[in-house]
């Protein structure tokens, strides 16, 4: 109840200020506020996006040139590759998730391209149909997956499920035989039609990740636009393309009508939720004991590494640009501190420890391993621990 | 440790703290050169807003997040009752796809209407317009619509018995072999634009601004009924038309709430309102002066399955708790009286077909099971799979399996009379737990309303005046006191408790009692329960969209409010009229209030 009582009383100090208006309707806190968001929109969500985009698309291509040669012809350093780059994929992909409202929500691309389990016995169905089979190997192929397979067997766990085996790569071996998982026991199917299924599933993939920056950046290049033109893909929520409706915040046209309501999202909507999602849905419903067959990654076992980077997905929120180390100038973290919240500091220290915590059950071995151990009650009261500060971060600075 | 999305209401405790102990000027005034956020206005109050009106779901059901998704939060209820684990646990039924046999959300099928509830509820919101009906496949996601066929009254088109063929809320999918009792390739919409109203009021307000009402005609050809008999045949014997509307999916956010309503207090709202307008006779007898004997919810389940606890522990028979009389007052139609036994728990069931202890039975019709035995493709796909089928059933004991065999196995298994546990053909296991079902209730009774928004905005304070002065009130009657919340619960959840919302003071904006706006191709049953408003103004934040009314015909407030004064006999004219006449600045402001309740 102490904290409780603290925050109470911010609200009650914040409610006597009086704000401070400045021209143009904004207030000089709101100018800074908008300031940080101008960065953040092109550096971290565009930037991640497009890392995103240009992996898939990689994915993709590799896969499609393994099918395309036959699973007989391919290497094994062939498939490592295909490995490599659905991790890097995948890594862009959770370190996006900091940032789901919007488009990945408004376009249900998040329960599309991760969805999980993988309904893995209708994918023994599905590849054992020769019909089903040729229409993905089609020239049509990727819309076929994309409309006609559903999400229980699309995205990345559907690839993730061709490639990896048992926390490793696949071997070319296993790959070239008969699918030996348990669902398959009564088909004859091999890596020939897992190729076709994987490569149309990756492109339905980079479509929608095309999709993601395409509907986020108002100037996304041409290869993109022209892609999402192609296949008829709506980018626009309300007539506008999601970073124009932020970084348009406070004027008319937008729905965001202040760059408090911006920051609320970025750090409610954005980071919060996906604290909440890592420590009380991926991790407490197998850690609890709710559900231990509800694991992300089983295939892969990257499940933690999944976590951290949804973690680093809100540092570099915070830090105003993908890929950074420390707070950039105009970063949401160096705004808290420029604006005077004593807490800043602990936000730092929280989002550290959640790190930590979650490197620690990674050196311990894979989550649907150790799903019960106490160090994962550890990390999951790490994330909690961040998610409180950033929920009192954003609420006092919707006050400022 | 505090749970994670339980911080988001941290200024909702605060605000009982404020309250007390808050020197400032209790009514304050927003400064009216700079559009201020509204946080710091939060539990005071605003103009014409009181402190509490800030929560919509009262101390113990509003969150105090108002970001993309406020609607996926728990209420502070589930915190204090200690039931986070649980909650977060039954959010995933809601949220994941149910597959067929892969656990953990398994069962679907052999015929359903949807595979996601978040396909249907978008952001847990309410469905999207859409032009076309899509449940398979990944274009289903945001299209909420549910299919309603039903013989046509000859006096009136929009009302009439449902159709047997097919379930009541009609399926497209199926689980091989089998096919889906409707081919949803088949169906059309077709949005029809309304050229004018019946009832004059014109198609622009006086200033020139214009608004466009649109209105879904729904078709299914008789090709697309794979059904035996198929609806058509039977209209035709009966010698009448087949009629088709659409139904959208409303918000969930908020249910348990109203579920907390005392009755006696909807009671007395019935006989105020029964005064100046006609209610629906199948609820309110104006005669007795009390509800009508079909205003009162059985248990849809027969016998042991149809008893439960109520909140205290006390065990009742089917129907006897509240000794019967327990007001319907969930869906459009009011066909549910206890969120426990309402839509979503319905839901869980029969739009997936997925069974558990207390629902043994398949949501199917005997002309879709008779239509299976007889196709000879099924039978054949099932003789190719062999004894791995559960419809593979040697019935006669006599170690051979014909077709005969076959396709008397597939009518009874896909019959909805036929207890899927216990029956002599093939005995299935319950797809859901009663464990599993139990979280699930957690997660809907759980869920939050977000705050309101903006009540220090004078714009918004003159939009209630006005939304109060045009008597939009009347029906959509802003407040109610919940009671002890002695809730019914199903047997089957034992005496576990579920989030609870004793005597709290609530802004549903409803009244909970039907009415009529006699809209071009209305509703199904032409009355339609007042839809609560809370929280709706943050749809397009959640979900993307802010679609309104049963079908998503309006896509906006405006739409939404016109559609009100189509018919000079619809029950909300006078209120459409008045708001027809308001200058466009005063129409901008009632839709800002409806957008920040």
């Amino acid at each position: 109840m102490k904290t409780l009582a603290v925050v109470a009383l911010g609200v009650l100090l914040a409610s006597c200020e009086k704000s401070d208006p400045s021209g143009n309707g904004l207030t000089e806190n709101q100018k800074k506020m908008a300031t940080a968001v101008e960065d953040y929109v092109p550096k971290v969500v565009y930037d991640t996006y497009k890392a995103l985009a240009d992996e898939t698309e990689n994915l993709y291509q590799a896969l499609n040139s393994a099918s395309n040669q036959g699973v007989k012809a391919l290497s094994q350093s062939d498939l490592d590759a295909i490995c490599s780059s659905f991790l890097k994929a995948r890594k862009y992909w959770e370190q996006s998730e900091a940032f789901l409202y919007g488009p990945a929500t408004t376009f249900g691309i998040d329960p599309h391209i991760d969805t999980w389990p993988l309904d893995v016995e209708a994918l023994a169905t599905a590849l054992s149909n020769a019909d089903q089979i040729a229409m993905l190997k089609g020239e049509d192929g990727i819309a076929y997956a994309g409309a006609k397979l559903g999400q229980e067997l699309l995205g990345f766990h559907g690839i993730e499920f061709i490639i990896f085996r048992d926390g490793k790569n696949r071997t070319v071996a296993a790959l070239q035989a008969k699918e030996k998982d348990e669902a398959f026991a009564k088909y004859n199917v091999t890596g020939e039609q897992e190729l076709i299924y994987a490569t149309a599933v990756a492109g339905d993939l980079r479509d929608n990740c095309y999709r993601l920056y395409a509907s986020w950046n108002p100037d996304a290049e041409k290869v993109y636009t022209d892609r999402m033109e192609e296949i008829e893909a709506e980018t626009e929520i309300n007539g506008k393309v999601y970073g124009a409706n932020i970084l348009g915040a406070a004027k008319l046209g937008s729905s965001f009508e202040t760059w408090e309501e911006v920051l609320s999202t970025v750090l409610i909507g954005g980071c919060s939720n996906i604290c909440a999602e890592v420590a009380d849905v991926k991790m407490g419903n197998a850690h609890s004991g709710e559900d231990v067959n509800y694991i992300e990654s089983p295939y892969s076992e990257k499940s933690f590494q999944d976590f951290i980077d949804n973690i680093l997905s809100i540092q570099f929120s915070l830090y105003g640009e993908r890929d950074a180390s420390s707070p950039t100038k105009n970063s949401i973290l160096t705004l808290l501190n420029n604006l005077g919240y004593s807490d800043a500091a602990t936000i730092q220290t929280k989002l550290d420890a959640a790190i930590k915590a979650l490197k620690n059950c990674q050196s311990k071995g894979a989550f649907v391993k150790i799903y019960a151990d106490s160090s994962v009650q550890t990390a999951m009261d790490a994330v909690s621990a961040l998610d409180e500060e950033l929920n009192k971060a954003a609420n006092w600075i919707v006050k400022q | 440790m505090l749970n994670n999305k339980v911080m988001k209401r941290y200024a909702l405790l605060s605000f009982l703290l404020t309250a007390v102990l808050c020197s400032c000027n209790n009514n304050v005034e927003p400064d009216p050169d700079v559009k201020e956020s509204d946080a710091k206005y939060v539990g005071q109050d605003v103009g014409n807003f009181t402190a509490a009106e800030w929560y919509p779901g009262g101390i113990l059901g509003t969150t105090d997040n108002v970001a993309p998704g406020s609607y996926e939060d728990p209420t502070p209820a589930v915190e204090m009752m200690g039931l986070e684990t649980a909650f977060f646990h039954g959010e995933a039924f809601f949220e994941r796809n149910v597959t067929v046999n892969q656990a953990p959300f398994k069962g679907r099928g052999p015929a359903s209407v949807r595979k996601s509830c978040l396909d249907c509820h978008p952001g847990y919101g309410h469905g999207q317009w859409k032009n076309s009906y899509n449940a398979n496949g990944s274009n289903a996601f945001g299209n909420g619509y549910l299919l309603v066929i039903y013989h046509q009254n000859a006096d009136n088109p929009n009302d009439g018995p449902y159709v047997s063929e097919v379930t009541g809320m009609p399926q497209t999918m199926a689980e091989a072999p089998f096919l889906p009792p409707i081919d949803e390739k088949q169906i059309t919409i077709n949005w029809i634009p309304v050229g004018a109203m019946e009832s004059g009021l014109p198609m622009k307000f006086a200033d020139g601004e214009k608004y466009e009402l649109i209105y879904p005609e729904l078709m299914i050809p008789e090709s697309a009924f794979n059904t035996d008999p198929t609806p058509y045949e039977t209209a035709r014997a009966q010698g009448n038309q087949l009629g088709f509307r659409l139904e959208s999916t409303i918000g969930i956010p908020g249910t348990g709430l109203i579920d907390a309503i005392p009755q006696d207090a909807i009671k007395a709202q019935y006989a105020q309102e029964a005064k100046y307008v006609e209610l629906n006779p199948g609820f309110w007898d104006k005669g007795a002066g009390d509800f009508a004997a079909s205003a009162y919810y059985h248990n849809w389940q027969a016998g042991v399955n149809g008893a439960g606890y109520d909140a205290e522990g006390n065990y009742y028979e089917r129907d006897a708790y509240m000794d019967g009389k327990l007001l319907k007052k969930f869906t459009y139609a009011m066909t549910r009286g206890t969120l426990q036994d309402g839509a979503g728990a319905n839901a869980i069931w029969n739009i997936t077909n997925v069974t558990r202890p207390d629902r043994p039975y398949l949501y199917t019709t005997v002309a879709w099971a008779t239509a299976m035995s007889k196709n000879k493709d099924v039978i054949a796909a099932i003789r190719q799979e062999g004894k791995d089928s559960p419809y593979y059933v040697d019935v006669n004991k006599d170690g051979k399996v014909t077709d005969e065999e076959i396709s008397e196995a597939v009518a009874a298994l896909l019959s909805p009379k036929t207890n899927q546990f216990d029956n002599p053909y093939h005995n299935f296991e319950p797809e859901m737990t009663a464990d599993e079902y139990y979280d699930f209730m957690v997660w809907h009774r759980g869920l939050a309303i977000p705050r309101a928004r903006n009540l220090n905005d004078p714009d918004v304070q003159r939009g209630k005046q006005l939304f109060t002065d045009m008597g939009c009130a009347s029906c959509h009657k802003p407040s109610w006191t919940t009671g002890d919340d002695n809730y019914w619960s199903p047997a089957m959840n034992g005496r576990k408790p579920l989030p609870r919302y004793a005597h709290q003071t609530i802004w549903p904006y409803s009244d909970f009692i039907q009415h009529r706006l006699w809209m071009i191709n209305d509703i199904h049953g032409t009355w339609c329960r007042t839809t609560p408003l809370w929280g709706r103004g943050l749809s397009t934040l959640n979900t993307g969209r802010s679609d309104r009314m049963h079908d998503c015909r309006a896509r906006n407030v405006i739409e939404a409010i016109m559609w009100h004064g189509y018919s000079k006999k619809s029950d909300a004219y006078n209120s459409a009229e008045k708001f027809y006449n308001l200058e466009k600045e005063d129409r901008d402001a009632v839709v800002k209030f409806v957008n920040s309740i």
